[in-house]
């Protein structure tokens, strides 16, 4: 038994579908592809994949991440070829390798997610926003599942940010935030505290959102899954 | 567009039911010469993606130079409050092509409660939704599908109307469009020249007559149209269309796998079968077409499940043969198969048997009836002993869950029918349980689903009346309460308004395309989704209409009276169908086809088709 460990990429129109609908997309690109592909026992045998926290519906992402085992070594580029060769437009695997069969899960690894977001916003506006990301605190009010509202400030949650002015009232907002069970801090919902405390409205479903990549935390700073990879590649 | 579509797809919930893009569906570079298409199924994505019927058709007219079939699909409610809000109109899936710049919109006719979607299709396309209403700019709306055999009630919105199967004409079809498009020849003179092609009805060239409220006959206004439109059928399967592929949609599918036809037609005979009727005379595909296509869409899609459709799958003359041979190719690659429509004998038990070592799936079981009295006057050739050996059988092979289907209010019931519903699942029940012991691995699940008997259109059943939604009502109480005590059968029916609804609109005539329309404007939509459905206002519709439904629901004078269907033929003769109803009376069984010819008139109409 061997594990493949993918990354790939979501644009287009089909970054409007939900996770299970991507799981049954590659168990079906698979299948097309004679990648041999090693199932489950039991009754509804059903082929071993764990993805790496999946993108929310309606982001783009260059770093998308899937785990897979395989019953016999297949060349990478190969691998590779065949899955690009039938995966739906939008869907493309962009690197691959062998990882130790018992590596540990990609899921419980992920610490930040690297987003870029193109939104619009007053040109006025823009210095105040620099100056908003770059307080100590940004406390923002949020509801928990339980009902409860809670501040909490999503400064703890943004390592890195830059702010590029486009054409217009266009601007793109490069921030590395947290991501996983350690802590999370989706976009959308930054962007709706960014826009309170400048007091305007921001558009969230005017906004295009992409994830970059996502990192895991190292003593080194946040490496990237696309690292993990090589690391433990066993060809 | 695009951008303004991306907008729309952030705000709803399955956005996946929008975007296309799906794995073999298809994108072509336009041109002027290019014939665009837009296949309509009047439901959701989920609903339409499972037709096999869109499939055919889809890859038939793209396969054809110069044509682009692309698909529409109802939005559901989310989705088209925003479009409207927006003043986005429908859209293809494809090209997200505004659905008004089309050349055709193909609307398929599956159910009656569809109807009022069509109408809310059209108005979506920014289209006028009567043909009267419509010019040389506006796309051609045509339809097909099986409740355009008695196309009437849609009459005044559909200006083409396809009568039976159409792969072989559609072509035909095409390229005479071609000719109009770029001739640019007027749309009335257009319609002229396609009434020769075989199924085709032009519902504008002709005209309905009234006698004090009631229906009397239709004629044609035109010279070129025939009085009696036949329906066109593809003699031999194997050589007709088959796609080597299908879609493979993105959300949840309600058949997401891959299907194969296996036959069309249906020897049986049931006489409130609409679909054994129409579409006779019963046409097999051969095992080699059947496993050459099999294997294309398999490669094609990556399905793990095979489905082989039909209306009778057991009937399959070599149907053993047939799952050896799929079985032996697909075990490997764990590709399931799965045979809807089984019937209850031994030898379909056997090839369950032989299924079940890749995947066992729930089964289900259609006795129709409680009694073998009302099954013989349904002619639904099926005894008590069958159907207790299958589920046996069934049950030791480790199966544990059985679906029962019964229909109630059919011509004759009486209370003892409604009672051998329950004494028949509750047999089904005590069978598990005679199973030793160690063989019971947990308690069964047994569902009994009841649904209400509705006289269709070209059924032997077409005279009779339909139960009040009251009595349906009625007995939904007495059956429930019987069940009430079986804690392990569960039990679930059919709206009873819906049923009637069903039936004004699958015996009505062309005066209900204004009553559609009537309550499509006070908001009727998704009738088949119960939790939609508005029977007040159909039933406003039709009293704002001056028309009484019970009239369409009822028992039918005689057998001379006119039927706003006689227009229309589906090749088997109405005698056959009086015939066939006299006999049901007194429980006289009819053979199926394949033991001797009843002559139902098949054999007369399309002469050396029907070889059974």
């Amino acid at each position: 038994m061997y594990r493949i460990r993918a990354r790939y990429e979501k644009k287009g129109r089909v970054k409007y579908l939900g996770h299970l609908e991507i799981i049954k997309v590659f168990e079906r690109a698979f299948r097309r592809s004679g990648v041999p592909l090693k199932y489950t026992e039991g009754f509804n045998p059903h082929p071993k994949m764990s993805f790496a926290l999946p993108s929310s519906v309606g982001f783009s992402s260059t770093g998308e991440y899937m785990d897979v085992e395989v019953t016999e070594i297949v060349e990478m580029h190969k691998f590779i070829i065949a899955m690009n060769e039938t995966l739906p437009e939008g869907l493309r695997i962009i690197a691959g390798g062998y990882v130790e069969p018992k590596a540990k899960s990609l899921m419980s690894k992920v610490d930040y997610s690297e987003f870029q977001i193109d939104f619009s916003i007053q040109k006025e506006l823009v210095g105040r926003l620099e100056k908003l990301l770059s307080l100590e605190s940004i406390l923002a009010i949020k509801q928990t599942k339980s009902g409860k509202i809670v501040e909490n400030n999503l400064k703890d949650d943004i390592h890195g940010f830059e702010i590029i002015k486009g054409e217009g009232n266009a601007i793109t907002l490069k921030v590395l935030l947290s991501a996983g069970s350690r802590g999370n801090l989706n976009p959308i919902f930054l962007l709706k505290g960014l826009g309170e405390k400048l007091g305007e409205e921001i558009n969230s479903n005017e906004a295009n959102v992409l994830r970059i990549d996502i990192f895991a935390s190292t003593d080194d700073g946040p490496l990237s899954f696309e690292k993990t990879i090589s690391e433990v590649a066993m060809q | 567009m695009g951008m303004q579509i991306d907008y729309l797809l952030k705000q709803v919930e399955k956005p996946s039911r929008y975007i296309g893009g799906e794995v073999n569906s298809i994108n072509k570079e336009i041109s002027e010469e290019t014939v665009r298409f837009g296949f309509a199924f009047p439901d959701v994505y989920e609903i339409g993606m499972s037709f096999m019927g869109l499939h055919i058709l889809y890859f038939l007219l793209n396969d054809m130079d110069d044509v682009f079939c692309e698909r529409l699909f109802s939005p559901w409610t989310d989705m088209e409050k925003i479009m409207r809000e927006t003043e986005t109109p429908l859209f293809t899936m494809e090209s997200r092509t505004p659905a008004g710049k089309l050349d055709i919109i193909g609307f398929t006719l599956q159910y009656e409660m569809s109807y009022s979607n069509i109408v809310n299709m059209l108005d979506l396309s920014g289209l006028p939704v009567f043909a009267r209403d419509r010019d040389e700019s506006h796309p051609l709306i045509i339809a097909g599908g099986p409740c355009a055999f008695n196309p009437e009630p849609l009459a005044d919105f559909i200006d083409v109307v396809f009568i039976g199967d159409s792969e072989n004409i559609l072509p035909e079809f095409i390229e005479r469009f071609k000719v109009h498009k770029t001739e640019k020849t007027a749309k009335r003179e257009f319609l002229k020249s396609i009434v020769d092609i075989s199924g085709i009805y032009i519902p504008s060239f002709y005209e309905a007559d009234y006698e004090d409220g009631m229906f009397v006959g239709i004629n044609p206004i035109e010279k070129e149209a025939p009085t009696i439109i036949k329906k066109n059928i593809v003699i031999d399967l194997d050589k007709s269309y088959f796609p080597s592929k299908q879609i493979v949609p993105y959300a949840d599918a309600v058949h997401d796998r891959a299907v194969i036809e296996i036959f069309r037609g249906c020897t049986r005979g049931c006489r409130f079968c609409h679909a054994g009727m129409v579409y006779r005379p019963v046409r097999e595909r051969s095992i080699d077409t059947i496993s050459e296509i099999v294997d294309n869409i398999i490669k094609n899609t990556g399905y793990d499940e095979l489905s082989l459709a039909s209306l009778s799958t057991s009937d399959y003359s070599d149907l053993g043969s047939l799952v050896e041979k799929l079985l032996s190719r697909y075990e490997k690659e764990r590709v399931g198969i799965s045979l809807p429509s089984l019937r209850l004998d031994s030898f379909s038990m056997e090839i369950l048997q032989r299924i079940q070592r890749v995947r066992k799936t729930g089964l289900t079981f259609a006795p129709e009836a409680g009694t073998q009295r009302l099954r013989d006057v349904i002619n639904k050739g099926i005894e008590e002993k069958d159907l207790i050996e299958s589920v046996e059988n069934a049950f030791n092979l480790g199966w544990d869950s059985v679906k029962l289907y019964f229909m109630i209010g059919l011509p004759t019931e009486t209370e003892e029918d409604l009672d051998g519903i329950y004494d028949l699942a509750k047999k089904v029940l005590e069978t598990y349980y005679r199973m030793p012991k160690e063989k019971r691995r947990r308690k069964p699940r047994i569902t009994v689903s009841v649904s209400n008997f509705v006289p269709k259109a070209f059924t032997p059943f077409q005279w009779e009346g339909q139960d009040d939604p009251s009595v349906f009502m009625e007995k939904h109480r007495y059956l429930s309460k019987m069940f009430r005590k079986e804690k392990t059968i569960q039990f679930n029916y059919h709206d009873a308004d819906t049923s009637f609804m069903e039936s004004v609109f699958s015996r009505g005539d062309r005066r209900l395309s204004e009553v559609i329309h009537k309550a499509w404007i006070s908001g009727c939509k998704f009738d088949s989704w119960s939790e939609y459905f508005n029977y007040d206002k159909w039933i406003a519709a039709m009293e704002d209409s001056g028309l009484d439904p019970i009239a369409y629901a009822n028992r039918f004078s005689d057998y001379n009276q006119a039927l706003s269907w006689d227009h229309i033929s589906a090749g088997i003769e109405k005698q056959f169908l009086a015939s066939e109803n006299e006999k049901a009376k007194i429980g006289e069984l009819t053979e199926d086809c394949r033991q001797g010819c009843s002559n139902c008139g098949i054999s007369k109409n399309y002469r050396g088709t029907c070889d059974v």
